[in-house]
């Protein structure tokens, strides 16, 4: 178990062009506003062209941007065939919030606890915005979530500061529908 | 001044200081990465301060000025930021910069966290400006691609005005002074080893003073690894962690005095360098002796499985090669028992149609390649060969001239390469290959920007590093002042179109001469914008040969239930698959897509 004072471990598994590292910057700006330490880290390059991305996030104190395997507080996956990119970071207690219907959960994820599936993707098109499907899991991790450090004033504050001006509203939209309309079934 | 080539993970760095107008600040993307050293040394000749920025593999090119500046030495300070990528997760190697440092006499620093390369920056300035040498900051790409806050002053201090003292026994120093000036720069190197400074880079991260006679020698990213899984074991307060943020000159027996007689684990990427450094005065575990293993990344577990073997010898019996474990999925890695995915080219990428073109016209070629995006190639079996930065076009005249005199059948060869590294390196490639005669086939894919690294502008633009008008070079000009007088242009979204002027430029090949064919269009990440209609697969037609999903690699692109789909939110309508089709199944849609 990890000690009093450890971080909270964030990994983010999705593929490029699905603003994983958007995700992954709104969390580290949050983290910011409320005075939290943070470090991110991610994989670029190759990995930019469709590939498998994830990101890594620690809010609080810690030195390295990554993470042993098996520590994860919380798992976040973006596409649904990267979850099993993601889950060996993810430790014994940690949760997932899951991009997809409950009824595509790979089957490791069907005998955790503590899986949130989550229909982002229509909700982010449900606002006219398909790849706002990212901060509907942010919005639904900061309602569901009992230890997740981030509250939704800073997170709201965060997208109003790094989102481009013209996603600005529908990104806030999305960010709302993913905290009150939850999949969970 | 600062100077730089983009490369993963390096490219940030200069893309920063474009965003930083300044009137007395010039930046520049330069063509290469020994260019840019040079340009900036003048700088730093002229009094100024001045960088330059590349990755791990850029330094190979920029090793020739960097090995007789050492010798120079600078008048302003002068950083040459190099870029590590232990992995390697976007680079030909994972070669370790501090080899290097040591081989060229430069100073070199190794930060741990960007708030670390941060405080860097200044002590490399004084070191530089105080001993007048360059010196090199390492950050590996977990310090590139990684954030924290970083907390900056307000306001920047503006630099002194430039001036240039001539002295010509160091500035073109001769043979005879370059002796002289050795011997300076080991001298240089011998103060610094015992610099204040220097040594206050030594530092207890954790444990100064521990009752553990083992301890952690460590420097750069894997030291704030050993730093979070020693607190997580709760290990801290006993074992000592000594991290050395002054990597070259590196002082062994500064650091044994340090760590009183310990045993020792060292902690470093890539390579075994204090290891090595250390054996004769401690006892060493390391990568040498196959605690860690001597490739790859070094990550928290690679680090976690070392610590508890190090500290609790019997309980962890996974040591050497099997710590093996990568953790990220850099290019065409995928952890095991994953759904990782690997990259392909963008969906309406132009080179897919280029590439296409060549499998068409000259099947059976040996298809040499180069270093970008279009190394992805690979997937449409029109890359054969990947070596570095403009060996396209050399090895295709190697391959031309290994076959000249086989008496067999004539074989075709074909180099690809793009506008930003063909600029790079592939000019003085081409002349070589004209002034030697040989004559095979060479496509420039031409999209206008350095595409791989996140779009930075070429010569070939004209555009500059903060977005102002230079002078523009195009590609033919350079290319018929090459000497070549077969020179196609053609636009790869007419695939029709290219494919004839491929297959005339083959023709010429086989005929002795050497042939350039220039596929011109933009980039589809840069432009956004859309092509066409999304073609429609016709049903009746589509024999489900799956010829278009198994040999383009297209992303919009699916079988479903067995029958072939276009994917119309991911497809920009470049309209190759309709010419890809053996069967003439996919078919323009008139409509709106």
């Amino acid at each position: 178990m990890k000690p009093a004072g450890a971080p909270y471990d964030i990994v983010i598994a999705g593929r490029g062009g699905q603003g994983v590292l958007y995700l992954s910057r709104i969390l580290g700006e949050a983290a910011l506003v409320q005075g939290l330490a943070v470090r991110t880290t991610e994989t670029h390059g190759m990995a930019m062209r469709g590939g498998s991305v994830l990101c890594f996030v620690r809010i609080g104190s810690a030195l390295g941007p990554l993470f042993p395997r098996g520590s994860a507080d919380l798992l976040m996956v973006l596409h649904p065939a990267e979850a099993a990119t993601g889950h060996p970071y993810l430790g014994p207690g940690g949760v997932v919030v899951f991009n997809g219907a409950s009824g595509s959960l790979p089957e490791f994820l069907r005998v955790r606890e503590g899986v949130f599936p989550v229909d982002a993707e229509s909700m982010a098109r449900s606002v006219g915005n398909p790849r706002g499907a990212n901060l509907a899991l942010v919005g639904a991790a900061a309602s569901l979530l009992r230890d997740f450090p981030l509250a939704p004033p800073s997170i709201k504050e965060a997208i109003v500061s790094q989102g481009p001006e013209r996603f600005r509203t529908t990104n806030l939209e999305v960010f709302r529908l993913g905290q009150s309309g939850t999949g969970k079934d | 001044m600062a100077a730089a080539y983009p490369g993963t993970p390096s490219t940030e760095v200069l893309e920063s200081l474009s965003r930083y107008r300044a009137p007395d600040l010039h930046v520049e993307w330069s063509v290469n990465e020994k260019i840019a050293l040079e340009v900036a040394s003048a700088a730093s000749y002229a009094g100024l301060r001045s960088a330059a920025v590349m990755k791990q593999v850029g330094l190979n090119v920029a090793l020739d000025p960097l090995m007789s500046l050492a010798y120079t030495g600078v008048e302003g300070g002068l950083i040459v930021v190099v870029a590590d990528d232990p992995g390697p997760h976007s680079s030909q190697t994972e070669q370790d910069t501090r080899l290097l440092a040591h081989a060229a006499g430069v100073p070199l620093l190794d930060p741990m966290t960007p708030e670390e390369a941060w405080q860097m920056v200044h002590l490399a300035y004084h070191i530089s400006e105080k001993y007048r040498v360059p010196v090199i900051l390492r950050p590996v790409l977990r310090v590139c691609h990684a954030r924290a806050p970083v907390p900056l002053p307000g306001e920047r201090t503006a630099g002194g005005a430039p001036s240039f003292r001539r002295e010509v026994n160091r500035w073109a120093a001769t043979p005879g002074h370059r002796l002289t000036l050795h011997r300076e720069l080991n001298e240089k190197l011998k103060l610094l080893g015992t610099d204040s400074r220097v040594l206050d880079t030594y530092r207890f991260l954790a444990g100064a003073g521990g009752k553990s006679q083992r301890a952690v020698l460590a420097s750069g990213v894997p030291a704030a690894y050993a730093f979070d899984i020693l607190r997580l074991m709760d290990a801290d307060g006993a074992v000592p962690l000594l991290v050395a943020g002054v990597q070259n000159p590196f002082n062994p027996e500064h650091a044994a005095r340090l760590l009183q007689g310990r045993d020792l684990l060292v902690l470093e990427e890539t390579g075994p360098f204090m290891e090595a450094r250390m054996r004769h005065l401690l006892r060493v575990s390391g990568r040498l002796d196959g605690a860690l293993p001597s490739e790859g990344e070094m990550t928290p577990d690679t680090v976690s499985l070392a610590l508890r073997s190090f500290l609790q010898p019997g309980t962890a019996v996974a040591v050497g090669r099997a710590v093996e474990v990568r953790t990220s999925t850099g290019a065409g890695e995928t952890p095991s028992g994953s759904g990782g995915s690997a990259p392909v080219l963008c969906a309406g990428c132009p080179h897919r149609s280029s590439f296409w073109a060549l499998k068409k016209a000259m099947p059976g070629a040996i298809f040499t390649g180069d270093i970008g995006c279009y190394t992805l190639g690979i997937d449409l079996g029109t890359v054969d060969t990947v070596l570095c930065m403009g060996a396209s076009i050399s090895q295709a005249a190697g391959f031309y001239w290994a076959f000249a005199s086989d008496p067999g059948e004539k074989q075709d060869v074909a180099a690809v390469i793009g506008d930003s590294t063909f600029y790079h390196a592939g000019v003085p490639a081409l002349i070589n290959a004209v002034h030697q005669g040989a004559a095979f086939v060479l496509m420039i894919l031409d999209n206008a920007t350095t595409a791989m690294t996140g779009g930075q502008p070429t010569p070939g633009t004209g555009i500059l590093a903060g977005g102002q008008k230079g002078g523009t070079i195009p590609l033919e000009e350079v290319i018929r002042g090459c000497g070549v007088r077969h020179l196609a242009v053609s636009d790869p979204c007419d695939h029709a179109t290219l494919l004839s002027r491929v297959r005339e430029a083959a023709a010429a090949a086989r005929s002795g001469e050497m042939a350039v064919v220039i596929s011109r269009s933009p980039c589809v990440l840069e432009t956004g914008e859309r092509l066409g209609p999304a073609p429609l697969v016709d049903g009746e037609l589509c024999d489900a040969c799956l010829l278009c999903v198994e040999q383009m690699g297209c992303p919009a692109i699916a079988t479903e239930d067995g029958s072939v789909r276009i994917l119309a939110d991911l497809c920009p309508g470049c309209g190759l698959c309709v010419h890809v089709c053996p069967r003439g199944a996919i078919l323009e849609s008139g409509g709106e897509g």
